[in-house]
């Protein structure tokens, strides 16, 4: 495509699944707790993250109502690791090499309890390898892909999210992407509507996108995820186990919500009281009944 | 989209071929010979040779051409003869070279000497206006056919235009309007189309528009389609097809990939771009729209566009009321599935979403192979709750089976939708202007 633009100078005219993964203890907890809310938290201390907190540390906040925390886990629970990876002609190349070995790095990080995913975005968001304890067909998957075609950053979001709260289990879903969305259909705002109603972690690793693209930063923002800006092939590789091993750092609160209205937006807070200086990251809230 | 850019060497290395100092109209003749020689749709030797003028070798085509005409229409008042001579820059050239340097017939060329008549002078008028029709050809065809040199550039000049070169969303250099192979070539053919010295037809201008237009808007040359239908409009005030392509224009700018590159850039100071905001842009193609349909109301295809825009500017019920209005008229596969997706969109809005169901449906059971409906499905299902509904839709739609070509989902292509008979106009122009070579 080609644009167009006037310089102007002084005057300034216009220019131009799951099957076949045992249970674990945890799970069916939450499975059977319909009204209850999970907060995934991360929380960290002059830049290192904080171990061994209990619920007794917490402080949460819905709304505004000073809420009992039924339950705090940390690190043990298996997850879901699903990977949005770019695919579009801008990957073509030394990045998508680079983007191969970084994804096979961060699935030698998954555990045999995890599960993991791929989704490729160009034009067309493909489920390569949907969610499953066999690593290997993710890592075929990643072999499989080729680069060409534009860039539908939003649909395979949503279609990340969609896929990573189909599990009962934490669900990370890592955006990769070099560009801006150039081809999806659905709207920016109804896929961020769609972050404030799940508890599906984002994480965006990006290489370059301007600061003015709003999407990424906005859609781990309500989910609690980071975006992380990444320069070369080795940068993406340290960066997706950095995101692996940070998820497993959070805490996972629960509780059922008292005291509050039922319905709309609800505001989180998350604190610890006796840890002034920690920073805590968590979504900032979330859409009741969703 | 296109993402062409060549580096500085191949324009260095490639260079300009100037003619050389003129005897008279020594450039009019090699310049009407290229258009006699060209076959339309041929990347040829002439097409080729006519990309190597230079902006400056173009202006004294037309100079020369004008004059020639000027010359030849005192001669008819003045009674001269074929063989007699008048006195020109560069020296004496007699009226019969003139003559056949315009594509005048000898016996139309005779009658308008021996009568200096009115009627004989436009006469004669008439085949100069093939000749011009022949050279607007011939330029389109360069512009089309003939590969550019791209000449990248840091700065432009104050109050000029640039064109910005965009890959994947993202913007790469900015390249002088002025120097683009396509901007020169497309400016020139519609000079000729402008000028005084034949009587060019109103058909013949009208195809000639339509089709450039529809070709830059296909293959996403916004940077020249906008002055080249600024201009269309000028020409051709009220023309529906002219019209629709502006609002086209805008519509696409409102699309992602256009505000992407908004998004991607980072100007110099002192320059901005053209692109407005996505309301700012979905406000002007809906005027562009709305005028096309006064003129045409039987402009199905305007219909359906502007039902799309008033949606999306917020006006979801008179939306959905005017797709449902244009549908009934939609005959072609894509245009239908473009109509059904839209309203599954305005239903949506207007929180009916049985409704919007069933018109995503349809749009998935026009297009089994596409996965846009199958994404707003499962949308729509996670809007309502439906949690295990919504990815059970996307493990459907995503998984391998769904196509990955183009032509399997024709929202992969829709900022090429409006103009998906550009081939065909541009084959019927050359058609038309090649039964008139002579």
């Amino acid at each position: 495509m080609t644009g167009v633009f006037r310089a102007a100078g002084a005057v300034s005219l216009a220019l131009a699944a799951l099957a076949g993964r045992p249970a674990t203890d945890q799970n069916p907890t939450f499975a059977g707790r319909v009204d209850a809310v999970r907060v995934d938290v991360l929380a960290t201390e002059a830049g290192a993250v904080v171990t061994g907190l209990t619920a007794a540390d917490f402080e949460v906040l819905d709304n505004g109502v000073p809420q009992t925390i039924d339950l705090v886990s940390f690190g043990e629970l298996p997850i879901n690791v699903i990977l949005a990876l770019d695919m579009s002609e801008s990957v073509a190349g030394s990045r998508l090499r680079n983007l191969r070995t970084a994804g096979r790095a961060l699935l030698g990080g998954v555990r045999p309890l995890d599960q993991a995913a791929l989704i490729t975005f160009s034009h067309a968001v493909v489920l390569a390898a949907d969610l499953s304890t066999d690593t290997s067909l993710v890592r075929a998957a990643l072999d499989d892909a080729a680069a060409f075609g534009d860039t539908a950053l939003v649909d395979a979001a949503y279609a990340g999210i969609v896929l990573g709260e189909s599990d009962r289990a934490r669900s990370l879903l890592i955006v990769f992407s070099d560009g801006l969305d150039t081809s999806s259909f659905l709207d920016p705002d109804l896929v961020h509507d769609t972050a404030r109603r799940t508890d599906t972690v984002v994480y965006a690793v990006s290489a370059g996108i301007p600061r003015k693209a709003r999407f990424l930063g906005e859609l781990t923002r309500l989910t609690g995820g980071s975006l992380m800006e990444v320069n070369g092939g080795a940068d993406v590789e340290a960066t997706f186990l950095r995101i692996l091993d940070e998820f497993r750092q959070r805490y996972l609160l629960s509780y059922s919500p008292r005291g509050v209205a039922p319905g709309g937006w609800h505001e989180i807070t998350v604190r610890l009281p006796s840890r002034g200086d920690a920073v805590i990251k968590a979504r900032p809230g979330y859409l009741s009944g969703s | 989209m296109i993402g062409v850019i060549v580096a500085w060497a191949c324009v260095l290395a490639a260079g300009q071929a100037a003619i050389p100092a003129p005897a008279p109209f020594e450039r009019l003749a090699r310049w009407t010979a290229l258009a006699d020689d060209h076959a339309p749709g041929a990347h040829d030797r002439a097409a080729d040779d006519a990309a190597r003028l230079s902006p400056a070798d173009l202006d004294a085509v037309v100079e020369e051409l004008e004059r020639a005409a000027r010359l030849l229409d005192r001669a008819g008042r003045d009674g001269r003869s074929p063989d007699s001579t008048v006195s020109t820059d560069g020296g004496q050239v007699a009226v019969s070279r003139i003559g056949g340097l315009l594509g005048v017939p000898p016996g139309d060329l005779q009658a308008l000497l021996a009568s200096g008549s009115p009627e004989g002078r436009r006469a004669v008028r008439a085949p100069i206006g093939r000749l011009l029709e022949r050279g607007a050809l011939l330029h389109a065809d360069v512009a089309i056919l003939v590969p550019p040199l791209v000449r990248l550039v840091r700065d432009v000049e104050p109050g000029t235009r640039a064109t910005l070169r965009v890959q994947d969303g993202r913007a790469g250099g900015l390249e002088r309007t002025a120097d683009s192979h396509v901007t020169v070539h497309f400016a020139f053919g519609s000079r000729l189309l402008g000028s005084d010295a034949g009587d060019v037809r109103s058909d013949a201008v009208r195809a000639w528009y339509r089709a450039t237009s529809a070709y830059q808007l296909a293959h996403e040359m916004y940077g020249d389609v906008m002055p080249h239908l600024d201009e269309a409009r000028l020409v051709l005030p009220g023309d529906p097809v002219i019209l629709f392509y502006s609002g086209a224009l805008h519509e696409v700018f409102a699309l992602p990939r256009s505000q992407a590159v908004v998004q991607s850039i980072e100007l110099p100071s002192g320059m901005e771009h053209d692109v407005g905001t996505e309301a700012e842009e979905l406000q002007m193609a809906a005027a562009f729209y709305g005028q096309a349909l006064e003129r045409d109301p039987g402009f199905h295809l305007a219909a359906l566009h502007y039902a799309r825009v008033i949606d999306q500017l917020g006006d979801h019920a008179r939306g959905r009321a005017a797709l449902e209005r244009a549908q009934l008229a939609l005959v072609d596969r894509p245009s239908q599935y473009f109509a059904e997706l839209f309203l599954g969109d305005a239903s949506r809005n207007l929180n009916e979403a049985d409704r919007a169901r069933v018109h995503y449906t349809r749009a998935l059971e026009l297009y089994p192979r596409a996965q846009t409906p199958g994404l707003a499905l499962s949308a729509l299902a996670r809007e309502q709750g439906g949690r295990e509904r919504a990815a059970g839709v996307i493990r459907t739609v995503l998984s391998r089976r769904v196509g990955r070509s183009l032509h399997d989902d024709p929202w992969w292509t829709y900022y090429q939708a409006h103009v998906a008979d550009n081939g065909e106009l541009l084959a019927a122009l050359r058609a038309t202007l090649a039964s008139d070579v002579r």
